[in-house]
């Protein structure tokens, strides 16, 4: 039974999605879209609520043990229950001003620095990564510096040849590789899908 | 009668399948989503029955994994698993093939790996792989519950969890797995940085780039989905990964007679050419 | 260590500050070199400025902050341009972040052309699960998730509402994203079963090389990418903004990462000369 039944779930409902796609039939989709659809978002969002006790429970263990560094445990447990209390608390839930506010400058601030160090981890990986070491490894790196002047304005600046054989790379060779490798994504990604819907994977089964 | 071949009619008709209101490639796409499936059957069956099945060429990236827990645990470090940013896509459920592996090693060796989910939905699914996986190596108490994480559901946010945990608690061997996307370069670069040995292989074109300049094995693509046929070697499995090469000769045939008949119908200035007719069938 | 080694192997350190340096300085002293038009952008302009008065077109935010620099010049131009083009805005976004985001990135233009709420644009707010939300608005998109916009008002209440039941009835999605769910998905759910046939993407500079790949099939009639696309809507829009001013910044960071792989080139085969490397 504990192994049968995910499998005779997954199944079914791969199937009833298969089908709802393939058929144009507006009360079939209507009845999964309201049902099925509408049960994956409540088993994400209890996801979602096991994940943040989780979180808490290694924290509060961190805090209790004084391991290294609690007091940042403090912080993001502090932190996670004053956003959850705001969004309690006020009408608009998380559209509230004051929610709002504190949004932006705690999370978004955090996250455009953290997505700016992409920036120097680029530099560092292209100093080492970039070397002529043989024909292919001259190509990528040809074509990289050519795709970064071109897409930048000093690029423009310098000659205005720069852009247009950026624009080049980018329609010709860029998308046929990118298709190219797309196109294996999508007809494997079709039979994994398959294996799991079939039964013969069982990862998400842990088996 | 009439009102059964009406209703037949309306599902088969051109507003009834779906499949061909999708840009009039029409009955093509049904025909391959058949053979596709047909083929499946075909090979599962093959695999079933212990008939002759190919063999899979060597991927490195994958044999590169025992090499990374071998090394973790020489230097007594621990192994740090990310299985992507997305929820139940198939970059994830082949990353969910491959951590039951490093997990059983792990659990041999007597090492540890830290798995970093960044989704909540994820979490409950790894968490059982890696708590199975222990117990099938006949040691359920080495298994540590804070070990597989869930920190947050913040792509930048996770991005600094796993850079944390990777610097706090040095790993040894980094194995990023699964759909990434712009956060990749960080999770590479610190790895790098903290000196760990760095399997990857994701199925977001756009991240390969990253993985290939700062990882030491980069998987490109499907190569990540033939994971666990390629671990476990079994004959089923490897049936469908024969099914998706030859689909993919046949839209290689396509896209090569396409082309030529593409160019002659442009070179005689012919409005269409039979390739694309026929792949527009109604 | 010969000079050629040191030059293989220079500090990651001194890398990381010749580079803040670099795009600090035009940030504090901009100097406005022109930015080459992007094609894709450029398209993407247009096809959203000739939609016809009264259009429903969505602008959603599928994005984390992180894309900020690059995403919000685009949301500017874009929701501006279509206010003044008298289309019906409705923004929404399919990841949570976004949903406070595409208020606050596009409150400033809404502002400044006095557009009114439940009139002239609605922002429907965020769903939980952005996949169910898709597929259900292809039969109801009032009561795909709650029926109730962001302040929680009933969408039936509203007159920008008017005529809008389902996909069908949008004329075209413009989705600013930052990985996923994103374009892909707005292509599979709505274009590729004929519910929306115009899908206009803005897109960080990571995901572009990608998304142009679908631009060029066809499968997204728009793409602004990074922040070369941004400044392209800007320039088009006559609305010089942050991109603009970013751009040099951007400019500096490539000349530098450039300068150092001739560097560590110099360096490898000096050093493969000299014996040091195999």
């Amino acid at each position: 039974m504990r192994r049968t039944l995910p499998l005779v779930i997954t199944m079914v409902t791969g199937a009833i999605m298969v089908f709802r796609d393939l058929f144009n039939i507006p009360e079939v989709a209507e009845i999964v879209n309201r049902y099925l659809v509408m049960s994956y978002t409540l088993s994400t969002q209890t996801a979602v609520a096991i994940g943040i006790m989780n979180l808490f429970k290694i924290h509060f263990n961190r805090i209790s043990r004084k391991r290294s560094d609690w007091q940042f445990s403090i912080l993001l447990i502090g932190s996670a229950c004053m956003m959850l209390i705001m969004g309690f608390l006020f009408d608009l839930g998380h559209n509230a001003p004051v929610y709002n506010w504190w949004y932006q400058i705690l999370p978004v601030q955090l996250g455009n620095a953290t997505f700016a160090l992409i920036c120097f981890y680029i530099a560092s990986a292209a100093y080492r990564a970039f070397r002529m070491r043989s024909i292919e490894a001259t190509c990528l790196l040809l074509s990289g510096c050519l795709v970064m002047l071109g897409g930048v304005s000093i690029g423009n600046a310098m000659w205005s040849g720069f852009p247009e054989i950026k624009v080049f790379i980018m329609n010709n060779l860029n998308t046929a590789a990118v298709r190219g490798v797309t196109l294996g994504i999508t007809l494997g990604s079709l039979a994994q899908y398959a294996r799991n819907l079939f039964g013969i994977e069982r990862g998400y089964m842990a088996e | 009668m009439e009102s059964i071949g009406n209703a037949i009619g309306n599902v088969l008709g051109p507003n009834g399948l779906r499949i061909f209101t999708n840009q009039q490639l029409g009955f093509t796409s049904l025909l391959f989503f058949i053979f596709y499936f047909a083929a499946l059957l075909y090979m599962i069956d093959r695999g079933r029955k212990g008939l002759k099945i190919p063999k899979i060429r060597r991927i490195a990236g994958l044999d590169a994994i025992d090499e990374a827990v071998g090394r973790a645990t020489e230097m007594g470090r621990p192994v740090s698993f990310s299985p992507g940013i997305s929820g139940f896509v198939a970059g994830t459920l082949a990353a969910f093939g491959i951590i039951g592996h490093v997990a059983k090693l792990v659990a041999k060796f007597d090492s540890r790996l830290i798995v970093c989910n960044r989704m909540a939905n994820v979490y409950p699914v790894t968490q059982s792989i890696v708590r199975q996986a222990y117990l099938e190596a006949g040691k359920p108490d080495a298994y540590r519950d804070e070990d597989v994480r869930f920190l947050t559901e913040d792509q930048f946010g996770y991005a600094a969890g796993v850079v944390g945990i990777i610097h706090r608690e040095g790993v040894a061997a980094q194995m990023l797995i699964g759909n990434f996307y712009a956060e990749s370069l960080i999770f590479a670069e610190a790895g790098n940085i903290a000196g760990a040995i760095q399997v990857s292989g994701t199925d977001a074109p756009a991240q390969i780039p990253f993985f290939i300049a700062a990882c030491d094995y980069c998987m490109i693509g499907e190569e990540i989905y033939a994971a666990s046929a390629y671990l476990t070697q079994d004959r089923v499995r490897i049936g469908t990964l024969v099914v998706q090469d030859w689909s993919k000769q046949i839209v290689v045939a396509l896209i090569i007679l396409g082309t030529l008949t593409a160019s002659y119908a442009a070179l005689v200035g012919a409005p269409s050419h039979f390739v694309r007719d026929i792949l527009r069938l109604w | 260590m010969s000079v050629y080694s040191k030059m293989m192997t220079v500090d990651v350190r001194i890398i990381y500050i010749i580079l803040a340096i670099a795009i600090a300085f035009p940030l504090f002293f901009p100097i406005g070199l022109p930015v080459a038009s992007e094609k894709p952008a450029e398209v993407l302009y247009q096809v959203l400025h000739d939609l016809p008065a009264g259009s429903p077109v969505i602008f959603t935010a599928d994005l984390s902050a992180s894309g900020k620099t690059e995403l919000q010049p685009m949301i500017e131009v874009l929701v501006d341009l279509s206010l003044q083009q008298k289309h019906r805005v409705i923004l929404m976004a399919l990841w949570a972040e976004g949903a406070n985001l595409i208020t606050t990135w596009s409150e400033g233009v809404i502002a400044e052309r006095g557009a009114v709420y439940g009139e002239d644009y609605i922002n429907i707010g965020y769903c939980p699960s952005p996949y169910s939300w898709l597929e259900n608005s292809r039969i109801d998109i009032r009561n795909a998730w709650s029926g109730v916009d962001y302040i929680r008002t009933p969408l039936d209440n509203y007159r920008i509402m008017d005529g809008i039941n389902k996909a069908s009835d949008i004329a075209a999605v413009v989705t600013f994203g930052t990985g996923d769910p994103g374009y892909t998905h707005w292509m599979q759910y709505w274009r590729a079963v004929g519910e929306c046939d115009i899908i206009l993407a803005g897109q960080v500079a990571v995901n572009t090389p990608n998304a142009l790949a679908q631009f060029n099939a066809g499968n997204i009639q728009g793409l602004a990418g990074g922040l070369g696309g941004a400044a392209t809507l800007e320039k088009m829009h006559n609305r010089i903004g942050s991109a603009h001013g970013n751009s040099d910044a951007q400019s500096f960071g490539h000349m530098i990462i450039i300068i150092f792989i001739i560097v560590g080139n110099i360096g490898y085969f000096g050093a493969k000369k000299a014996g040091e490397v195999k």
